[in-house]
C-alpha cells in the first residue's frame, strides 16, 4: 500500500469520524432494519379472516368449516346470511376470504354426491390470494379424504408422501433472516460510499488532486476501503444477530461465507463509487443509489420469489447486481451446509463482479479528472 | 422561494432524468418483469419403476408448474441435485409402483423438498399434490369401471374459487401499483430532505432564518415544490405506463387517489424534514431515511401478510404511511370504493403528516435558536 493511499484512508475515515451521530447509526441502522424485518417481514399465512355463509347449517356443513377454522391458518372474520355482506366485507378488507355452502350441502353429501363449495378471495395482493387458494385446496382434500376414508383404502389408489430438507418445518424465517444479510449488504455500502468522491467534486477539493502525484486507482481503494472495513464490521453484527438472535441454524463454513462478503460488498461499495464518480451533486448521488438499490435488492436477489421463476426480462436484469450470486452462498451456508466444492462458481463471479465495478470506477475516475 | 426551489430542481438535469427515470422506465421493468406466481420449479425425477404407470405419472408434472430437469440414476444424484440447487424438488417413484397398482393396492410416491425457500416450496407441494390426485382419481375411474360421471357416487366437497378484484391474479396490477408508491414514497422523503440540509451545508439556511419568513412559511415552500413534481410524475407513470401499457383497471375515482396522494407527499416530505433538521449532513440524512424508508416500504403490508404479523409490530404498521397510501391506491384501483369507506384511510394519514409536519417545525425553530 503506498503513502498516498494511506492518506486517503486516512483523511475519509477523518471525515466519517467528524460526526458522532453518524459513527452510531452506522452500527444502529442495519442492526435494527435486520430486528425489524426479522420479527415483521412474514410470509407465513396464519390468522386469516374468512366470512362464512352457511345456507342450511347441519352438522356436515359445520364441521367442514370448522376443518378450515382449525387448521391454525384461518379465523372466522365473520357469520353472514347474503351476497351483499360478503361483498361488503371482501371490499372493506375486513376479510381476504369467504366461503359460501349451498343449502343442499349435506344432503347432497348423505347421498355419496359431490357438494359444490364457493370459495371467494380477495385478489389484491396475488400472492397472499395464491397462497390462501392452495392452502384451502389443502384443507379441502384432507375433508374429502376423511369422507371415504372409511370405505378402505383402495379409494386412494395413490398417495404422495412429501419430505422436506433443509428446512423441516417450512419456516419463513429461516428464509428471510438470511435474506436480508443479502439485501442490506447490498443497499447498505452502496448509500454509504455514494458521497465519497462526489463530495469532493461539490466542495472543490478534488482540483488539489490535479495538482498532486496520487494516481486514480490509489485515490478509488482509498476512499473503498474504509467504507469496506464499516461493512465488513456490520456483516459480523447482522450475521450475529441472523444466528444469535433469531437462531437461524448456520451449518456452513463460516471462512467461505466471510471471504464471499467481502467479495460481495467490494462490489456494492463499488456501486456506489461508480455513481460518486459519475454524477456530480450529492443529491443526485444519493437518489441513484437509492433507486437502483433499495427496491432491486429485494427484487433481483431472489430474496421474495425465486429467479427460476421470474419472467425474462427480469432474469436477464439479475445478472445486473451481484446478489443473485450472495443470495445463493448465503441461504446455502445456513441452511444447506454447502462447502467450497460447489459454491466456488458463485464466489467466482462476486470476484469478477467486484474487480469490474472497481475497474470501471477508476478508468472513469480518470478520464474525468485526467 | 417557492419558484426558486422549482429553479433549483429544474436547473439540475441529472436530477430530472433520474426523475423521469424511476417514473418511467424503472416501473415499467419492475412490473413487466416480475411474476408473483411460482412457476417452472426445477424438478428431478428418480423412476425406481420405470413403467408406463410410473410415465403416465412423470408427464403430468410439466410446464408451466414443473420444469423437469434430470432422471437421476442412484439415490447420491438427488442428494446431490438438490444440495447444488439444480432442482429444489425431488419426485421418487417407487420399484413396485405398477405392480402395487395393479394389484388395486395403495401407491405412494414420495416428494422430496429443497425447503430454503420455505414459500415457494409450500405453493408448488400444492400443485404436486393436486397432480397425484387427479392422476389417482383416473386410476380409481380405470380400476372401478366406472366413467367420471358414475364416480360422484363417492361423496366429495368440490372446492369452486374464485378470484375477486383481479381474477387472474395478474401480478402487473399488483406490481405497477406497489411500484408506483413505492417510488413516490422515495422521492418524496428523499427529496425535501436533500434539498433542506443542503442549505444547511451551504450555512444559506441562516439567511432564510434572517428574512421574514416563519419556520412554517420555509418548510411549506420546500414541500410545495417537490410535491407538485412527484404528483406530476405520478400523473406521467399512470397515463404513459401503467394505464396504455398494462391496461391496470381503474374502477374508482381518479380524483380520490391523487388527493391521497398529495396529502401523502405531504407527509413523507414533512418526515424527510424533520430527518433533515436533525441530522447536520447528507451522509446522516442518508442513513436516517434509510432507517426509515425501508420499513415503510416492505412492512406497509403488501409483501407481507399483516395477519401474520406479531401484535406489536401491528401496532407500529400504523405508523406507516403508505400502509393508508396502498389500501387507498389499492381500493381505489381495483375495488373502486369510494371515500365513504376510504374515510378512515385519509383521516390516518391526515393525521400523521400534521404530525410530522408539526415535529418538524418544532424541531426546526429549536434548532436555530
Amino acid at each position: 500500500m503506498s503513502g498516498r493511499m494511506a492518506t486517503v484512508i486516512a483523511k475519509e475515515f477523518r471525515e466519517i469520524r467528524r460526526s458522532k451521530l453518524y459513527i452510531a447509526l452506522t452500527v444502529i441502522v442495519p442492526a435494527t432494519l435486520m430486528i425489524i424485518f426479522g420479527y415483521g417481514m412474514t410470509f407465513d399465512v396464519k390468522n386469516i379472516a374468512v366470512a362464512v355463509w352457511d345456507l342450511s347449517p347441519s352438522r356436515e356443513s359445520r364441521e367442514y368449516v370448522s376443518t378450515f377454522l382449525n387448521s391454525g391458518y384461518f379465523r372466522l372474520g365473520l357469520y353472514v346470511r347474503n351476497h351483499g355482506e360478503i361483498e361488503e366485507a371482501l371490499r372493506r378488507g375486513r376479510v381476504r376470504a369467504a366461503l359460501i355452502l349451498p343449502s343442499d350441502f349435506a344432503t347432497r353429501l348423505e347421498e355419496g354426491r359431490t357438494a359444490e363449495v364457493q370459495l371467494l378471495i380477495d385478489g389484491s395482493f396475488p400472492n397472499q390470494a395464491s397462497t390462501i387458494r392452495s392452502y384451502m385446496e389443502a384443507i379441502n382434500a384432507q375433508f374429502n379424504e376423511n369422507l371415504v376414508r372409511h370405505l378402505g383404502p383402495e379409494t386412494v389408489p395413490l398417495k404422495i408422501e412429501s419430505r422436506v430438507w433443509f428446512n423441516p418445518e417450512l419456516k419463513s424465517r429461516n428464509f428471510i433472516v438470511p435474506g436480508i444479510i443479502v439485501t442490506t449488504l447490498l443497499f447498505y455500502p452502496a448509500l454509504i460510499a455514494t458521497l465519497s468522491v462526489v463530495r469532493e467534486k461539490e466542495q472543490g477539493s478534488i482540483l488539489n488532486l490535479l495538482s498532486s502525484p496520487i494516481k486514480g486507482w490509489e485515490y478509488i481503494l482509498g476512499k473503498a476501503i474504509p467504507y469496506l472495513c464499516i461493512s465488513l464490521l456490520v456483516f459480523l453484527i447482522i450475521f450475529l444477530l441472523a444466528w444469535w438472535g433469531f437462531r437461524v441454524p448456520f451449518r456452513g463454513n463460516f471462512l467461505l461465507l466471510l471471504l464471499a462478503s467481502l467479495l460481495y460488498v467490494t462490489g456494492t461499495v463499488g456501486i456506489g463509487l461508480l455513481i460518486s464518480v459519475l454524477l456530480r451533486t450529492q443529491v443526485g448521488a444519493m437518489l441513484l443509489t437509492s433507486i437502483v438499490t433499495i427496491i432491486p435488492a429485494f427484487f433481483y436477489s431472489g430474496f421474495f420469489f425465486p429467479i427460476a421463476s421470474m419472467g425474462k426480462i427480469s432474469q436477464i436484469q439479475s445478472y445486473l447486481f451481484p446478489s443473485r450470486y450472495y443470495m445463493r452462498i448465503v441461504r446455502d451456508s445456513f441452511l444447506k451446509g454447502i462447502g467450497w466444492h460447489i459454491l466456488w462458481p458463485d464466489l467466482l463471479a462476486l470476484a469478477i463482479y467486484s474487480c469490474l465495478l472497481l475497474l470501471s470506477s477508476i478508468l472513469l475516475f480518470r478520464k474525468r479528472i485526467g | 422561494m417557492v419558484r426558486k426551489e422549482f429553479l433549483q430542481v429544474a436547473r439540475d438535469g441529472v436530477i430530472l432524468m433520474i426523475l423521469l427515470y424511476s417514473f418511467t422506465v424503472d416501473i415499467y421493468l419492475v412490473t413487466k418483469g416480475f411474476s408473483l406466481e411460482v412457476r417452472r420449479t426445477p424438478l428431478v425425477v428418480y423412476d425406481l419403476d420405470r413403467s408406463l404407470a410410473s410415465q403416465r405419472l412423470i408427464e403430468r408434472f410439466r410446464p408451466p408448474y414443473f420444469n423437469l430437469v434430470a432422471y437421476p440414476h442412484r439415490e447420491g444424484e438427488v442428494q446431490d441435485l438438490l444440495d447444488r440447487g439444480k432442482a429444489t424438488m425431488a419426485l421418487v417413484i417407487p420399484p413396485h409402483f405398477s405392480r402395487e397398482l395393479e394389484a388395486g393396492r395403495q401407491a405412494t410416491v414420495q416428494l422430496i423438498v429443497d425447503g430454503t425457500h420455505s414459500n415457494s416450496s409450500l405453493i408448488a407441494m400444492g400443485y404436486a399434490a393436486r397432480i397425484v390426485e387427479a392422476y389417482s382419481r383416473h386410476i380409481l375411474v380405470d380400476r372401478l369401471g366406472l366413467t367420471a360421471r358414475e364416480l360422484r357416487w363417492l361423496p366429495a366437497v368440490e372446492l369452486r374459487s374464485r378470484i375477486w378484484f383481479n381474477p387472474n391474479l395478474k401480478s402487473e396490477y399488483f406490481m405497477g401499483v406497489t411500484e408506483l408508491l413505492s417510488v413516490i414514497t422515495m422521492i418524496s422523503i428523499l427529496l425535501p430532505a436533500a434539498a433542506m440540509v443542503r442549505e444547511k451545508e451551504h450555512g444559506t439556511i441562516e439567511q432564510l432564518l434572517v428574512t421574514p419568513l416563519r419556520p412554517h412559511e420555509i418548510m411549506l415552500a420546500k414541500i410545495i415544490p417537490m410535491g407538485t413534481i412527484t404528483l406530476s410524475a405520478a400523473f406521467l407513470a399512470l397515463f404513459a405506463v401503467l394505464e396504455p401499457i398494462f391496461s391496470i383497471p381503474i374502477r374508482g375515482h381518479l380524483g380520490l387517489f391523487f388527493a391521497a396522494t398529495l396529502i401523502f407527499v405531504f407527509t413523507s416530505s414533512g418526515l424527510g424534514l424533520f430527518l433533515a433538521s436533525i441530522s447536520r449532513n447528507l451522509s446522516e440524512v442518508i442513513l436516517l431515511t434509510l432507517l426509515m424508508i425501508a420499513p415503510i416500504l416492505f412492512l406497509s403490508g403488501s409483501w407481507t401478510p399483516y395477519e401474520a404479523m406479531p401484535f406489536w409490530m401491528k401496532r407500529i404498521t400504523y405508523l406507516s404511511p403508505l400502509k393508508y397510501f396502498l389500501e387507498i391506491g389499492f381500493s381505489v384501483f381495483l375495488k373502486g370504493l369510494g371515500l365513504r369507506e376510504l374515510w378512515k384511510e385519509f383521516v390516518g394519514m391526515l393525521a400523521l403528516g400534521g404530525l410530522a409536519f408539526l415535529l418538524g417545525v418544532i424541531k426546526f425553530r429549536s434548532s436555530f435558536q
